[in-house]
């Protein structure tokens, strides 16, 4: 697949995702023109994308069948009802899967092609009335390319004369041109003042109304309604080449001007600079352009720069042997005293003799830029084009994903790398008694890990994106799900701007979809229903992410029936999940949480929404992967709200490294709320559990030596106090009692895999900065193991 | 804002980069305040949407565009309507 290629794939998603939005926009608000052009650009682009590609001209097909069909609703010439949005939601979910099996080799032109043509007719058909039978093939670009050049460029001749007079010095050749471009241009990008700028040699433009304008209240500002005139000195071919991609809307003519009185630099009958003088001249010269550049009129200093330009020129014409440079130098200075402006002198030197271009392989190299503003006046010249439609080229970069995985991956073990400078000053200090060596190696330390930590910023920022990615597809989603159902919904996403990291978002999509199949299958009442419970007659589900801290949380709500957790511990009691006497003491939000427990499905029936297959309980380990949590709340009868917290990032973790049993373990720092040291006699036993008070709370207390199998018994310090870590699992407070702590550090967490990734007890292993390996525990599962 | 009223000083300015959106809100503020003069000294970057608005509104100038080529674009097309001796900088 070839750089092209992978380019249409992404642009094309892209486009067809923003394309489906719209299309849904447009059912709730027919009215939004905005929506409607946004809509019919996206088809178009879309369409002329798939034109790059011959075997993709079944996706044209459909496309163009799309396009016509909002092209007429544009125009007011049709009305888009249900069916006409339901087959161009089936054009676009067409061009999708077009694409997915292109991408992966197995897209079959001619098979696709009938199928779109299909399409293509049922599309048209449903624009009955108006129909039309569609084109043998799209575009037509000779047809008006012929129009273009059969109008004439004796027109141009009037204006011409016109702005050749307003000109400082003329040349013996111009490229005189007439660029009009399309009303909607602008819908498509394009900004053809500064496609003028960028043409080469550029020495006069005027931009002209076209046509009569109409009054300023009704004038609409986004159609394009001049059309602009330009005169360069630079030859035709350079010039096309800028318009290349709106050839059809310039009409370009080059014209020469023998009997001009101003000083001119022609191309004379001198023998050819040598090449290594040539560049040495050009360089020069080009110098001189740079440095005039940067001269306004209002520069007191101006006629200094000009008598140095002029000096330099016919020093440099002394040493070409083109005395005739120097001549025309000095005229040209004797015009812009007269004048009181440097313009004309700035104009003569961006046209540099003809033979300082470099030769004819180099064209574009040599381009130089009387529009050109250089930030510095003395370095080396860039011969390139114009510094400013550079910068603007490259403002945005389109990175293969990889690249910054591969960068957050290094950064992570940088981060783990720069650890180990601490155990050198120590060994340092301890080992080799060096004192002075260490304090230099901590020193380093610092300014290494103070690097390290902004570089490991600045690449989460480049990740972060906004958590609305995810929730792009959910319009249609519950679009297509409600309607299934026979349900009405109204879908609210707000905070759709919040940031949070790529793998983090990629890593929430399926269980959000869950989640909101959840509620709009169990949670969501039919019509009827919600009537009869005196409730709209359209459920409302509500989704909002927002930031806190250091921390993503994402609520699904909705209005519906909400969970019976009466029904809940029924359910439970069939399927023997848990002991009826527990049942019975769980209070009632207690009872909700029931349905995170694996092996759970309350809907009576199976639907093919939801039910079966994943459950909550899947929901839930998967959020708890990334690091993150999932609260339930729901009341009878007025609806559900599930919030997922989620830590921004999930690249470097901070764990808390502890000591049991003379091995070390890490935890990470989300679970720990504090340390405390709890004297033996403040730990009560209520029946073979050990519990503590603090501040007024029972803390359970658990030994980790007993979790992790060990044989020894938690060691105290003098104080016969014992080292206990209080930490939050899931909504509960537990003491994790250890027989010392030791300092938080970064790590780089790598999930345990091959015969070891069964052991959910652990949440994986990091490498120390010694070369020791440390195991995270994941506390959650060693709590529901016991 | 790149496109924005200066009530203070009673003129409406443009800097920066004056992209495609702006022109509708020039438009407006033109229409809205139709004898305030435009001061673009600290513009960089005009599209010709922008351009349109400043066509069909015929302002008054106090500043032009500090980029040559643009500054050389707008007196070209404005230079009827622009009293030269006025801009700044401009001997």
């Amino acid at each position: 697949m070839n750089p092209l290629q992978i380019q249409f794939i992404g642009e094309s998603r892209e486009l067809l995702e923003g394309a489906g939005e719209a299309l849904l926009r447009f059912e709730k608000a027919p009215e939004d023109l905005d929506n409607l052009n946004s809509l019919f650009r996206q088809v178009h682009t879309l369409k002329g994308n798939c034109g790059l590609f011959d075997e993709l001209s079944p996706l044209g097909v459909a496309l163009h069948a799309a396009e016509e069909t909002l092209d007429q609703v544009r125009a007011g010439k049709h009305q888009l009802g249900g069916q006409d949005t339901d087959l161009l939601m089936e054009a676009m979910d067409f061009v999708i899967a077009g694409i997915d099996d292109w991408e992966a080799g197995t897209f079959q032109p001619a098979v696709q092609l009938s199928v779109a043509r299909k399409l293509a007719d049922r599309i048209v058909s449903a624009r009955a009335g108006e129909a039309q039978p569609l084109p043998a093939h799209i575009p037509d670009n000779e047809a008006l390319d012929k129009a273009a050049s059969a109008s004439g460029a004796e027109e141009l001749q009037p204006w011409f004369t016109e702005a050749l007079s307003s000109l400082p010095v003329s040349t013996g050749r111009l490229v005189c041109g007439r660029y009009t471009p399309e009303p909607d241009c602008f819908f498509k990008g394009e900004d053809p003042l500064q496609l003028v700028f960028n043409v080469p040699d550029l020495v006069f433009l005027d931009v002209k109304k076209l046509g009569a304008w109409a009054e300023p209240s009704s004038f609409d500002c986004y159609q394009c309604q001049v059309e602009i005139r330009f005169v360069s000195t630079a030859p035709l071919a350079p010039v096309q080449q800028v318009f290349d991609y709106v050839a059809e809307q310039l009409v370009l003519t080059e014209v020469s001007n023998t009997e001009s009185a101003s000083p001119v630099l022609q191309a004379t009958q001198h023998d050819p600079l040598p090449e290594s003088v040539r560049q040495g001249l050009f360089k020069v010269w080009q110098s001189q352009i740079t440095m005039l550049s940067m001269v306004l009129d209002n520069d007191p200093a101006w006629k200094g720069r000009a008598n140095a330009a002029v000096a330099t020129v016919s020093a440099l014409a002394q040493s070409a042997g083109r005395p005739e440079w120097a001549e025309a130098a000095r005229a040209i200075l004797a015009v812009c005293l007269g004048e009181n402006s440097i313009q004309p002198l700035q104009a003569w030197i961006a046209r540099r003799p003809a033979e300082l271009d470099a030769p004819a392989e180099a064209p574009q190299q040599a381009r130089p830029a009387p529009q050109a503003v250089v930030a510095t006046s003395t370095a080396q010249p860039s011969p390139a084009g114009t510094p400013e439609a550079d910068a603007k080229g490259i403002s945005v970069l389109k990175v293969p994903r990889e690249k910054i995985d591969r960068l957050m991956e290094l950064i992570g073990e940088m981060v783990v790398a720069k650890n180990a400078l601490p155990y050198l000053a120590n060994r340092a200090e301890n080992d080799f008694s060096c004192r002075e060596l260490a304090r230099e190696i901590k020193a380093n330390h610092s300014v290494i890990n103070r690097i390290a930590e902004e570089m490991q910023d600045a690449i989460m920022q480049v990740r972060m994106l906004p958590v609305g990615t995810v929730f792009q597809r959910f319009p249609r989603l519950v679009r297509d799900l409600s309607k299934k159902l026979g349900k009405q919904v109204r879908l609210d996403i707000t905070g759709e701007d919040t940031e949070a990291d790529k793998n983090m978002i990629e890593s929430l999509s399926e269980p959000l979809i869950h989640l909101l199949r959840n509620s709009l299958d169990h949670g969501i009442e039919s019509p009827e229903t919600r009537v009869a419970a005196g409730k709209s007659a359209e459920g409302l589900i509500a989704i909002h992410a927002w930031q806190d801290a250091d921390r993503v949380h994402i609520s699904i709500r909705d209005d519906g029936a909400g969970m019976d957790p009466q029904r809940l511990k029924q359910k439970a009691l069939e399927k023997s999940l848990l002991p009826a006497e527990k049942l019975e003491l769980m209070s009632e939000k207690e009872l909700c949480q029931l349905i995170f427990m694996p092996g759970f499905s309350t809907a009576d029936q199976v639907s093919d929404v939801s039910g079966r297959g994943v459950g909550m309980d899947v929901v839930r380990s998967a959020i708890a992967r990334v690091g993150g949590q999932v609260d339930l709340q729901s009341s009878l009868g007025e609806g559900t709200t599930l919030t997922l917290s989620l830590p921004l990032s999930m690249a470097v973790n901070k764990v808390m490294m502890i000591e049991v049993a003379g091995q070390q373990f890490g935890l990470p720092m989300e679970v720990v709320v504090e340390t405390v040291r709890v004297p033996l006699d403040a730990i009560h036993h209520i029946q073979d559990q050990q519990a503590t008070v603090l501040r007024g709370k029972i803390i359970p207390l658990f030994a980790l030596h007993g979790f992790l199998g060990l044989p020894q018994q938690p060691r105290m310090n003098e104080q016969n106090e014992l080292a206990v870590l209080v930490t939050r699992v899931g909504h509960e407070t537990v003491g994790v009692v250890v027989d010392d702590f030791d300092s938080t550090i970064d790590i780089l967490l790598r999930p345990l895999d091959g015969v070891l990734t069964h052991m959910h007890q652990y949440a994986g292993s990091a490498l120390l900065g010694d070369g020791s390996v440390l195991l995270i525990l994941n506390l959650m599962e060693m709590m529901t193991c016991q | 804002m790149p496109v924005s009223l200066d009530e203070a000083a009673r003129k409406i300015t443009l800097s920066g980069a004056c992209v495609v959106e702006e022109a509708e809100t020039l438009h407006e503020m033109l229409s809205s305040h139709t004898d305030w003069p435009v001061d673009a000294s600290e513009c960089e970057y005009l599209h010709t949407a922008v351009l349109q608005v400043l066509m069909i509104n015929q302002p008054s100038w106090l500043g032009l565009p500090k980029p040559p080529h643009l500054r050389r674009a707008m007196e070209q097309i404005f230079g009827g309507a622009m009293n030269r001796a006025d801009l700044p900088g401009r001997a």
